[in-house]
Order: structure tokens, then C-alpha cells, then sequence
């Protein structure tokens, strides 16, 4: 790194350095005693290791290499200049730490998410064309959709709880087993008189992690009332755009189906808790539980509205014994991926939902008659808006298999009908438009990966871990 | 031998902030070496033109568009003349701009190459490079410091951050610690009692000084000692969020907000108390820590960007920055205190041997010996150095420095140089010491 010449530079500029400072502060030399001698010794050991740790986070003292017995200190005084470069300059630094090492297949798979949409939104421009230019019964599309919508919804509603009710026993076992456990562990309270009420077993619900199914009546209830609406709205939608011209419409269309596909919230991943961190959860919170009942602190009861039970309980945790709270440690640290479980239902977005629907209305609007509308805009609804949804929960619940097959067929059947309503032309160029997302979208991410350079150091914005929220 | 220096700057007095309080030490310390220093910074209100400061320090207010957060219009041009003006006008041998955030100093950098003058340029703070802001303001540092003569870092991590975001050289760059005057952080002649800890925290309430983790630990302290009360100084947008924690949790008689400070008051702020708690998530220096320690106070500190290399073991208690090692971190503090494991009361002797703005001056001065030693380019090998920076922005630096000397030649024609008037030097007094 440095050439003969710059060496001199730098031995001239200590020498100079050490001038000038002795002649400057007189109450440095205990200091430099010091340095003096920690020099001394790193100059007999000799061994030529250099021991710049990467992670220098709590001792900094020790971030020294030894060869030269620098040290990255400010308040030190050091014989080297104020230019000078360790050995172990730019040690922190991590080049690319949160990149992923991508499988094509997955990329594929995941890629895949897109030509489902893609087809979806096809689909509902399929059958506009046939029921605006071929006068196709739009009673049918419609009753088809609505006979799907009907069959998944009851297998959604059953397959959800089947497993919450899964869960819920895992749960009831578990804590049978922590009551077991009590005078033999020390970590689940050294309680003398433990009572269990009838509080405890109902707030078990709040304990599962598995969404709670939806209750059937509300949801028979607000779907009429959906479709009331519609069917009262379809007369005022139908001539919304009578003094636009077609083509402004189809414009419009076009537009709303790329914004679509652009705000579409392709879920790829699912934060999914192992049986390890699920029973730490529930363990931290059975034990919050207990505590709360047996510590009545001053503090909480002084409180004067109800506080959300699990900002008090993180709290609480303090107030039992040192042994209690190293025993609790580990289970903080799986917060994140709680959070992000519970907050999953918020962070779905419903932007390419909502467009969706404004795409239907806008194609509904050049349909002849109320009828025609009416089934469209109901159809488009649930193709676009219910079955996202019921695809998302077959993805969450691993149900690989039927998810392919729900894909296979949606997608055989918009190509089947785009081949025969619009020709080969616009079949060709449909399928390539698929080959070019499955097969070339994935080798082109992949190929940009290394162009990836992500740079890390201790002079990045740290991320605060805090466990109770407001 | 002295030089004629000019500190550029887009931050300084009237606004309060560490780069003013180091611009404004650094010109008093080069002016007792004997320097002759001007300051040029933007117009703040009302107050333009040029103003005298003690021992005859010339500021330049230069009335200026402010853009952002006390920054001036990146406008790369606009600025030359009146800086041209000035630095003919001062005689100035060495152009030193501050802040990486400030236009005016990356302006006069550029421009003062142009005219063939020395440059230095001090970092004051840390980026990332993940964010666009980041990415944009690394790009037009990596323009100003390409032909940079020097560049001094306020801590080694900055340094590390500099040297890539600007991708210099590390030898280019010094690491030059800022200081505190320690005749104004005085420690109290008696001690506290520790019958009751109080625990001071002087910050902006920014999210990026850690006041989530302020929020989220105050409670929890205050069940766990009854003795320990907090004294909060400081504003900003999370100031809401500390009230309502206070009020949910009922602390007014433990938490104390005293809201925005002075600078002046922050040494008979900080000696009501015995613990500094600094849960900031990024700081390239913390002078603020310096300022505890020396007013003989135990800090607690979040162990993040260069705050590891500010202070000595004894003096701080590091956490990482997370709610639960700050709460350990308080509670060793804390018992530290009452074991009187720690002797807070040599603190400030220690801090005066360690930091002081005379060593700053100092050293700076080493760095403007080393840059008048330089020899400068030739146009010719400054625009080969630009070009070479990208295959794009290559091209636009070297337009940019091309624009820049026919101005300057443009400038050479209308406004002579001989035509400028030289301004007086202030007469140099003899040191007192």
C-alpha cells in the first residue's frame, strides 16, 4: 500500500508530531508513558497475526492489531500521524451481508405469481370481449365464477378451522405440561398458590397465531348487501360514459391493467413460525399471564386506563427476580417475526384491488344492457378481488399441489380462449409474453445479482430493538 | 509561517450546532497561531455583509437563497464570483470547507481550485449508501473531493465512511477529534449525594437519536429504582411521544422535560445529574459525551458509528442499541455509583489531557503545512482526473470543471483582479501565555 517514499513521509511526520505535542501540553506524559510501554510490549511479542476483530461493538479497547499497537481511539495520544491507515482500516466493513443466493426454480415459481395475474386480468377482458362483440350470454361466465366463489369460501372457512382448532389443542397441551412443570423449573414462577380461572382458558383464542376463520353469517350478510348495491348502481354505471368515446375507454382500460399489475401485492413469502418459537411465545406470555395476576405493582394499578395487556406484560418481566429475567432473554428476540405475523393482514395492500374494480366499472359502463353490466362487474369481482385472497391462503397453508392446479387451469383456460376469440397472432404473442416472464425474468434477475454491491459499517443508522410498543 | 485562511461553510453562528462550534474554535485557536482567518457562510435573516468577531475574525455573510435545512441551493456556479471576490480580496492561500451537507463548501472547494488554491475539506458526519439521498449526496462529494488537497475526518469511522463514499485515498485523509472547551463544562466544587440519581439526557428529538429506546427504557428504569429521576433537555418531533409516555405511566414527578437549551446552558443542565444517557443510533463524534465526562458524569452509551472511540472504558458504560442492554447498561451504571467503583470526579482533568481546540489547531496546522507543500496540477491532469471517475458522470464533472475556468476567465476579463481592493490584515497581537 505505501511505496519507500511514503514511509518517510510518515516517519517524519511522528517525529514532528511528537515535537510539537511535547512542546504544546505538559500534562500528557502520564499518557504517553503509557502508550510508550503497550508499544514496547507489542514489539516483543513479534507474531505477525493481525488481530483486527471484525466486531469491535462492546470492547473497543481491544480493536488494536498488534503489530503495530495502534489503536482506534480519539482520547488516546498515539506517536503516529493523524493520516495514518492500520492494518485493520475498513475491518468493519461488510460488503453484501443481506444478499440472497437465489435458485432459479424458485424464481421461476415465484415469477410464476405474475402470469397468474397477468391471466387473470386477461380473463376479465376475455369475457368483456365476448359479451360486448359476441353477444355471449353473460349469465353464464357469471354463474360459473359465483358456484367457484361458493365452493372455496366453505373450503376456506373449514380448512381454517381445522387448524386453528389443531392449534388450539397443541396449545392446551403445552400449557398442561408448563402447569406440570412448575415446582421443578424455576423459570415458571415459584408460585405457592397458583389459581386457575376461567379467564385464562377463554383468553387462549388470543394466544393462536392461525387467522381465525371468517363467521359465516356476517359474510353472507355483507356479500348480499355488495351485491344489492350493485345491482341498484348498475342502471347510473352503465351510462357513466356514454359522452366518452369507445376509444378513450379502451385507453383507460389499458392503462388500469398495467397499474394493476404493477400495484398487485404479490405475496411471495410467509412468515411462518417453527414449534420451537411458537412455544416460546406462548410460554412468554403464559408466564406474563401468571405475573399479572400475582404482581399487582404499585405501578400497574396506579395505570389509570386499562393499558393493552401485552405492553404491561413486557414491562412486568422486570419486576421478577435477576435468575427469572436471564431465563426470559431469548424469547424477546423472536418479536420481529411475531410482529410481522400479526401485522400481515394490514401490510397486504388493496391498491390493485381497488383498481380492479375501476377497471370492471369502466368496461361495464360500454355493456348494453343492466343485466350484462351487473354479471360483469360481479364476475370481475371475483376473479380479481376473491380469488387473490383464496390463492394467498393456499399459498400460506402450503398447499403447493392445489395451488399449481388452480394456476394450470386459470392459465390453460384464458390461453385456450385468447387463441380462440383473438386469433393466433395475439395467441403467439401471449404465450411469448409468458415464456419471456417465466423463463427470461428470472435468468435476467439472476444475472443482474452481481452487480449487487451492498456496503455496511458501523456508520449505518442502527435499527433500535424495542420490545414494548405504544 | 502563516497562512491566510478562509473556513467555508453553509452552518454557522447564529444557527447553534456542532459544526459552528467547531468552525467558530478552530478560526480563534489558527488566529493565536498567528493565521489570518475569514469565515464565508450564507446570510442567516438579516444578518448579511461582514461582521467582526472576537480577536478580529472576519465573517462573510454572503445573502444567499437557504434551500434546505440551512443549506444553500446547490446551484454549482452562482457562487463564484463573490467567492473569487473574497479569496482575492482575503489573499486566501488555503480554502477549508465543513460539512458535507453544505453547497457553499463544496462550491468554494470547487472553486477554489479553479483559482489554483489549496483545499481542505473536514467531514462532519456519517452517511449510508443505501438510501437516494445518500446515493446523490455521495456523488457530488466524490465531484468536490477528486481533486481535493486534504481532507480531515472527526472520528476513525468517519474516516472509514469518507474515504469510501468519496473513494480518496486513506492517506489524503487525517482524523482530526473535535474538543470541548473545558473552562466552560465545569464540574460541581461538592458532589451529589446519590441518595437520588438523576439521569440527564440533552439530545433533538429526532428518531435518529434513539428516542424510541428513550421511551421504551424510561418506565422501566423508574419501576426498577425508586431513587432515579430523569431530566430530559432538548425538542423535536418525538417530544409528544415522551409526554404521553409520562402521562401513561404517570411519571411527572420523575421525568422532567425542560425542552430546547442553550449551548451555554448545558454544563448547569448536565451537572444536576450524575448519569448522561446517550441512546443515539448514529453520530460520527458526540461531542455531547466529551461535554458529560468532562462535567464529571457517567455515560451510558449506545456503542454505535464513532462513539466507541470517544471516551475511555472507565468513563461510559456501552450498550448496544437495544431496549434491554440500555436497561442493563443503566442498572451498572447505576450501580457502579453507589459502589463508588468509579471516581467520577477526575473525569475532567483526564478529558482536558485528551481534547482540547488548541491540539485541534494543532494538528489542522500540520495538515496545511503538508497541503502548502503540494504541488498543484495542470488543468490538463485535473480533467483527466475527473474524467476517469465514470463512464457518465466522468463526462458531466469534466463539463462542469470546463463551465468553471471559462467563467473564471469570463470573471478575469470584467472583474480584473488588480481591480479588487486587499483588505487590511488585523493586527497580530502578541499571545498572552
Amino acid at each position: 500500500m505505501s511505496s519507500s517514499e511514503d514511509e518517510k513521509e510518515l516517519n517524519i511526520n511522528i517525529l514532528r508530531n511528537n515535537i510539537i505535542r511535547r512542546s504544546s501540553s505538559k500534562k500528557e506524559s502520564p499518557i504517553k508513558l503509557i502508550i510508550n510501554t503497550s508499544t514496547n510490549n507489542s514489539d516483543d511479542d513479534g507474531d505477525n497475526e493481525n488481530t483486527s476483530k471484525p466486531e469491535l461493538f462492546l470492547n473497543c479497547d481491544q480493536s488494536s492489531s498488534k503489530v503495530t499497537g495502534w489503536k482506534k481511539l480519539l482520547w488516546l495520544k498515539q506517536p503516529y500521524p493523524d493520516n495514518y491507515t492500520d492494518a485493520s482500516f475498513l475491518s468493519q466493513l461488510k460488503r453484501n451481508s443481506t444478499v440472497v443466493q437465489y435458485s432459479y426454480t424458485k424464481l421461476v415459481y415465484d415469477f410464476s405469481l405474475v402470469v397468474l395475474h397477468l391471466s387473470l386480468i386477461m380473463s376479465v377482458i376475455v369475457v368483456f370481449y365476448g359479451i360486448y362483440q359476441l353477444n355471449w350470454n353473460p349469465i353464464k361466465p357469471l354463474i360459473l365464477s359465483t358456484t367457484m366463489t361458493i365452493i372455496g369460501f366453505i373450503y376456506y372457512t373449514v380448512t381454517l378451522n381445522i387448524r386453528r382448532n389443531k392449534e388450539l389443542i397443541e396449545l392446551q397441551q403445552f400449557k398442561i405440561k408448563q402447569l406440570y412443570n412448575i415446582p421443578t423449573t424455576p423459570n415458571l414462577l415459584l408460585v405457592p398458590n397458583l389459581k386457575i380461572n376461567e379467564s385464562d382458558i377463554l383468553n387462549m383464542e388470543e394466544y393462536l397465531t392461525e387467522p381465525s376463520p371468517p363467521n359465516f353469517y356476517e359474510t353472507c350478510k355483507s356479500s348480499l348487501l355488495i351485491i344489492l348495491y350493485i345491482l341498484t348502481l348498475t342502471p347510473v354505471l352503465k351510462s357513466l360514459t356514454n359522452s366518452t368515446s369507445s376509444d378513450s375507454i379502451w385507453a383507460l382500460s389499458g392503462w388500469l391493467s398495467i397499474l394493476n399489475i404493477l400495484f398487485n401485492d404479490y405475496q411471495i413469502e410467509f412468515p411462518k413460525l417453527s414449534i420451537k418459537e411458537k412455544r416460546l411465545h406462548w410460554q412468554k406470555l403464559l408466564i406474563n399471564n401468571y405475573q399479572n395476576k400475582l404482581f399487582q405493582t404499585p405501578f400497574n394499578s396506579r395505570s389509570p386506563s386499562p393499558v393493552p395487556s401485552r405492553i404491561n406484560s413486557s414491562i412486568n418481566l422486570n419486576t421478577s427476580n435477576s435468575n427469572n429475567q436471564q431465563e426470559l432473554k431469548p424469547i424477546f428476540h423472536n418479536n420481529i417475526k411475531l410482529n410481522e405475523l400479526f401485522n400481515q393482514q394490514i401490510k397486504n395492500s388493496n391498491i390493485s384491488k381497488n383498481i380492479a374494480v375501476s377497471n370492471a366499472i369502466v368496461l361495464a359502463s360500454r355493456l348494453n344492457s343492466n343485466i350484462s353490466a351487473f354479471s360483469f362487474i360481479l364476475f370481475a369481482i371475483q376473479l380479481c378481488g376473491l380469488f387473490p385472497t383464496f390463492n394467498n391462503f393456499t399459498r400460506r397453508c402450503k398447499l403447493n399441489e392445489f395451488h399449481l392446479l388452480q394456476m394450470i387451469l386459470i392459465i390453460v383456460t384464458v390461453d385456450t380462449l385468447v387463441c380462440k376469440l383473438f386469433g393466433y397472432g395475439w395467441f403467439i404473442t401471449w404465450i411469448s409474453l409468458h415464456f419471456m416472464i417465466i423463463i427470461i425474468g428470472p435468468w435476467y434477475f439472476l444475472t443482474l445479482q452481481k452487480y449487487k454491491n451492498e456496503l455496511q459499517g458501523p456508520w449505518d443508522i442502527a435499527k433500535p430493538v424495542v420490545n414494548s410498543k405504544f | 509561517m502563516p497562512y491566510n485562511i478562509a473556513l467555508v461553510s453553509d452552518f454557522f453562528y447564529p444557527q447553534p450546532g456542532g459544526v459552528e462550534l467547531h468552525i467558530y474554535h478552530l478560526a480563534q485557536e489558527l488566529i493565536k497561531r498567528k493565521h489570518s482567518v475569514v469565515i464565508i457562510t450564507h446570510g442567516y435573516g438579516d444578518r448579511r455583509g461582514v461582521r467582526i468577531l472576537t480577536n478580529g475574525l472576519k465573517v462573510y455573510y454572503i445573502p444567499y437563497g437557504v434551500f434546505h435545512r440551512q443549506s444553500t441551493h446547490p446551484t454549482v456556479f452562482s457562487a463564484f464570483p463573490i467567492l473569487r471576490n473574497i479569496f482575492i480580496r482575503e489573499q486566501i492561500e488555503i480554502v477549508h470547507g465543513h460539512g458535507s451537507c453544505s453547497s457553499m463548501c463544496h462550491e468554494g472547494l470547487i472553486h477554489g481550485n479553479t483559482m489554483g488554491l489549496k483545499t481542505i475539506f473536514t467531514d462532519h458526519s456519517l452517511f449510508g449508501f443505501a438510501d437516494v439521498a445518500s446515493i446523490i449526496h455521495n456523488k457530488l462529494l466524490k465531484f468536490t473531493l477528486k481533486d481535493i488537497g486534504h481532507v480531515i475526518c472527526v472520528s476513525h469511522t468517519c474516516k472509514e465512511n469518507t474515504v469510501i463514499r468519496a473513494s480518496i485515498k486513506p492517506e489524503n485523509v487525517s482524523v482530526i477529534p473535535n474538543a470541548v472547551i473545558h473552562e466552560n463544562f465545569q464540574p460541581l466544587k461538592n458532589k451529589l449525594s446519590l441518595k437520588e440519581i438523576t439521569i440527564v439526557v440533552i439530545s433533538r428529538l429526532f428518531p435518529n437519536k434513539g428516542c424510541d429506546l428513550l421511551i421504551a427504557i424510561i418506565p422501566r428504569i423508574c419501576q426498577n429504582y425508586n431513587n432515579v429521576k430523569f431530566l430530559i433537555a432538548g425538542d423535536g418531533p418525538k417530544f409528544i411521544d415522551l409526554e404521553q409516555m409520562i402521562e401513561m405511566y404517570q411519571l411527572q414527578e420523575r421525568v422532567k422535560l425542560i425542552g430546547s437549551i442553550r449551548h451555554e446552558q448545558v454544563r448547569d443542565v448536565m451537572v444536576k445529574g450524575q448519569i448522561y444517557l446517550h441512546p443515539s443510533l448514529t453520530e460520527a463524534f458526540g461531542t455531547v459525551l466529551v461535554e458529560a465526562a468532562s462535567c464529571g458524569l457517567l455515560v451510558v452509551t449506545t456503542n454505535v458509528g464513532g462513539i466507541p472511540e470517544v471516551l475511555p472504558n472507565k468513563m461510559t458504560v456501552f450498550a448496544k442499541p437495544e431496549e434491554d442492554s440500555l436497561v442493563e447498561a443503566v442498572n451498572e451504571a447505576i450501580k457502579k455509583l453507589q459502589n463508588k467503583e468509579v471516581d467520577t470526579s477526575t473525569f475532567h482533568n483526564e478529558i482536558i489531557g485528551m481534547y482540547g481546540w488548541g491540539d485541534v489547531a494543532l494538528r489542522t496546522e500540520i495538515v496545511y503545512d503538508k497541503v502548502m507543500n503540494q504541488r498543484k496540477g495542470t488543468i490538463g491532469d485535473r480533467l483527466i482526473k475527473y474524467y476517469n471517475v465514470g463512464s457518465w458522470a466522468g463526462i458531466l464533472y469534466v463539463l462542469c470543471i470546463v463551465v468553471d475556468y471559462l467563467i473564471l476567465g469570463v470573471l478575469e476579463i470584467y472583474y480584473p483582479r488588480g481591480d479588487i481592493d486587499l483588505a487590511r490584515k488585523w493586527p497580530v497581537t502578541k499571545r498572552k501565555n
